[in-house]
């Protein structure tokens, strides 16, 4: 009888606990309600994932009460990994979520938390680099908060085009064909690219398509949702045909099979000319460049434009790459979590260690930031007139999976820039 | 006795409820629920289900993807017999017939060899083997002067899908030899002895005593071969990710792309019914196989 009491007595504490912890309101500071966030990001590798755990190490230390659990899936399996936790009901709390098409499923689906009013508060917003911010508003809200700023550029050895006789980096497409021809002349790659992945191609399109389009034709095409866009601008069959132009001049052969990484690889190692390359791999070209290859510092500038394109050949090719919080009863922990990663301090640690340029613009100081990147942000981004966002974000995942396939068709030869246009046309958003 | 009976029976049956539940839960329920998806539309981000009939089957009729796909299945078994089944047969024939001692053993280890590597690593392997710039059969060409060999294998839609194919046949025909090996082992020696009495050079003796004494296993290594083909994912995954331009794309990475690339999972599932469709059918051969009576000899 007395063991049966105790059995009793056991089981309503524990249901007693059980009720009060799932009723944990969420706010960071009670400490009498502890709160679990889940929290997914795409950076599992060495250099990366540290600096996340940090965060979260840190944030627990303040915040006594909150536990965070983080799970990291690399880039090429992560979109997949996200959409199952979502099929399954288990949208992470916070998860890592390019702008454009993915983070708009999730606003579409009522599973993104409105961070308009907490972008408001203390200056967060004014904090963040526009263009990046930007990628996250959805009908006027915003619906995630950039981590990072990445952007298109054109990496070049001047040793290499000095001892092709070209002095300092193409500036039209034109040039770029030139310098290409007298590097092939000298027996020196031209371009290391590789597209064994297929987003490396997409994302030189993102550049070409910025140039030859008007860009009020671009958002019409890229924001079709009911039906195809109409993609019958003249503009994408010639930045088609600039690609492969380009190509035929600049690529090495067999650059369809090679992964990206190879083609930066070539760049560093001196056997390739030029890279184009994303803010993301500063730090990497800057850390694996050859010395021997490199006797002077590795230049940096906006990827070639046409002289005669119908587009803007000011704009730059990217977005910002940052992080949106589930709708739900943790909304307001993981804002608080998001907020303090990117405050000050934690945006200058994300920037030092991760090598990645923050979004906090304040935090990529002269000090600690690359003088390439400096560069860039000071030449190029901050007079560009329009950004373009990647087409494998801005599209829908339909049209940008076949607009990728196309390019390895076009890239191989089996299709012509109509063809890619065409299949472009016939395929549902 | 007779009241007992029902109750044995009844208990028999408790005996295998739990595996029989098992079984329903595991295997029989998803499959059955994945034809039911096949009529229906629906998306990750969008769960509640749209019916919309055979639209899914109507669209995968006139999906030239979808039809490329099931060639390259098919195209993958017909190889996969011709080399893995036949010209593995052929292969045990040759090495135990005139391979000895530690010969024969050297021989039956280097063939069976790749089928211990993992398919992922193998595949990333013959990757690094067709890169044109820095892979073995560019250097080949190179040393060679076999100019035909200098190509973009895997980055051509002509060759990828044959690249992923001779990723296979490396992997899985010493694999296939290795158990005709132990068919042939278990063949009375007095057959060949008679064989060879009557005259029978090695040929006559491989196509009268060794292809029917091992019909068995061949049914065997045929099914083993073709269901491999139909569930091929990882390979074409890991080499070409089903480019260029969908050229080496097959039903499984099909489905992939469309249920997991493009959130289409309704249409992603008549990729899974077909691929069932096509398992059933070479189960259904197994079991008429399996009913007929082994070849005896008098």
């Amino acid at each position: 009888m007395k063991q049966r009491s105790l059995r009793i007595t056991a089981v309503a504490v524990t249901a007693a606990a059980l009720a009060f912890g799932g009723c944990s309101a969420g706010t960071p500071d009670s400490t009498d309600d502890s709160v679990t966030i889940s929290f997914l990001h795409r950076y599992p590798e060495d250099q990366y994932a540290p600096w996340f755990q940090k965060m979260a190490d840190a944030y627990e230390q303040e915040h006594q009460n909150v536990t965070i659990q983080i799970e990291a899936v690399g880039n090429q399996n992560y979109r997949e990994r996200l959409q199952l936790l979502t099929g399954q009901s288990q949208t992470p709390d916070l998860f890592w979520a390019t702008p454009g098409n993915l983070t708009n499923e999730f606003v579409k689906a009522g599973l993104a938390h409105d961070l308009s009013a907490a972008l408001a508060e203390d200056g967060w917003q004014a904090s963040l680099d526009t263009q990046a911010l930007a990628g996250y508003s959805v009908d006027g809200k915003f619906y995630g908060i950039p981590l990072q700023s990445n952007y298109k550029f054109l990496a070049y050895n001047p040793k290499l085009l000095s001892d092709a006789g070209v002095s300092g980096a193409p500036a039209t497409i034109d040039e770029l064909l030139t310098t290409c021809d007298a590097l092939t002349a000298k027996k020196i790659t031209p371009i290391g690219f590789g597209n064994a992945e297929g987003w490396p191609a997409i994302h030189y399109m993102t550049v070409l398509n910025g140039y030859y389009v008007p860009n009020d034709t671009l958002t019409a095409d890229y924001s079709a949702v009911d039906a195809p866009g109409a993609w019958n601008d003249p503009g994408y069959k010639e930045a088609l045909e600039a690609f492969v132009d380009i190509q035929q001049h600049c690529f090495d052969k067999g650059s369809q099979t090679s992964k990206f990484d190879a083609g930066r690889a070539k760049f560093t190692s001196g056997q390739a000319a030029m890279y184009a390359g994303s803010f993301g791999e500063v730090i990497l070209i800057s850390d694996q460049t050859d010395a021997a290859a490199f006797p002077e510092p590795w230049g940096i500038a906006n990827m070639p434009a046409p002289t005669n394109g119908g587009g803007d050949a000011n704009s730059i090719a990217g977005a910002g790459n940052g992080i949106v919080v589930k709708e739900g009863p943790n909304a307001e922990v993981a804002t608080d979590f998001l907020r303090f990663m990117t405050n000050q301090e934690n945006a200058e640690s994300f920037h030092v260690d991760t090598g990645f340029v923050s979004a906090v613009t304040a935090a990529n100081t002269t000090e600690n930031t690359i003088a390439q990147t400096q560069q860039f942000l000071t030449d190029v981004v901050a007079n560009a007139s329009s950004v373009n966002m990647w087409l494998d974000n801005a599209l829908s995942t339909k049209v940008a999976n076949a607009y990728t396939s196309a390019l390895e068709g076009l890239l191989g030869g089996q299709l012509t820039p109509d063809q890619v246009l065409e299949a472009l046309r016939t395929t549902q958003p | 006795m007779r009241r007992r009976r029902p109750l044995r029976v009844a208990t028999a049956y408790l005996w295998i409820l739990p595996s029989l539940a098992l079984l329903g839960i595991l295997v029989y329920y998803p499959m059955v629920a994945n034809v039911i998806n096949t009529f229906f539309s629906w998306t990750v981000f969008i769960p509640q289900k749209h019916f919309v009939g055979l639209d899914n089957y109507v669209r995968a009729f006139n999906d030239p993807v979808f039809w490329r796909s099931l060639y390259n299945n098919i195209l993958y078994a017909g190889v996969s017999f011709l080399i893995q089944v036949c010209f593995g047969l052929v292969l045990a024939a040759v090495i135990e017939h005139f391979a000895k001692g530690r010969v024969r053993d050297f021989l039956r280890s280097v063939y069976f060899l790749p089928a211990t590597i993992a398919t992922t690593v193998a595949a990333l392997l013959f990757q690094f083997l067709y890169n044109p710039q820095i892979g073995l059969v560019q250097g080949l060409a190179e040393i060679t002067g076999m100019t035909w060999l200098a190509r973009d294998w895997l980055g051509d839609p002509n060759t990828a899908i044959l690249t992923v194919i001779s990723l296979g046949q490396w992997q899985y025909t010493g694999y296939v030899a290795a158990l005709f090996i132990v068919a042939i082992q278990r063949v009375p020696r007095e057959l060949y002895e008679s064989a060879e009495l009557d005259g029978a050079g090695f040929v006559s003796r491989f196509f009268n005593v060794t292809v029917p004494m091992v019909r068995e296993m061949t049914t065997l290594m045929t099914i083993f071969v073709l269901t491999n083909s139909f569930l091929l994912f990882t390979q074409v995954r890991v080499m070409t990710r089903g480019g260029p331009n969908n050229s080496s794309q097959v039903l499984a990475t099909w489905l992939y792309q469309t249920g997991f690339g493009n959130d289409e999972l309704g249409y992603a599932s008549v990729m899974a019914t077909v691929i069932l469709l096509l398992s059933l059918v070479v189960a259904a051969y197994q079991l008429t196989r399996a009913g007929k009576k082994r070849v005896e000899y008098t």
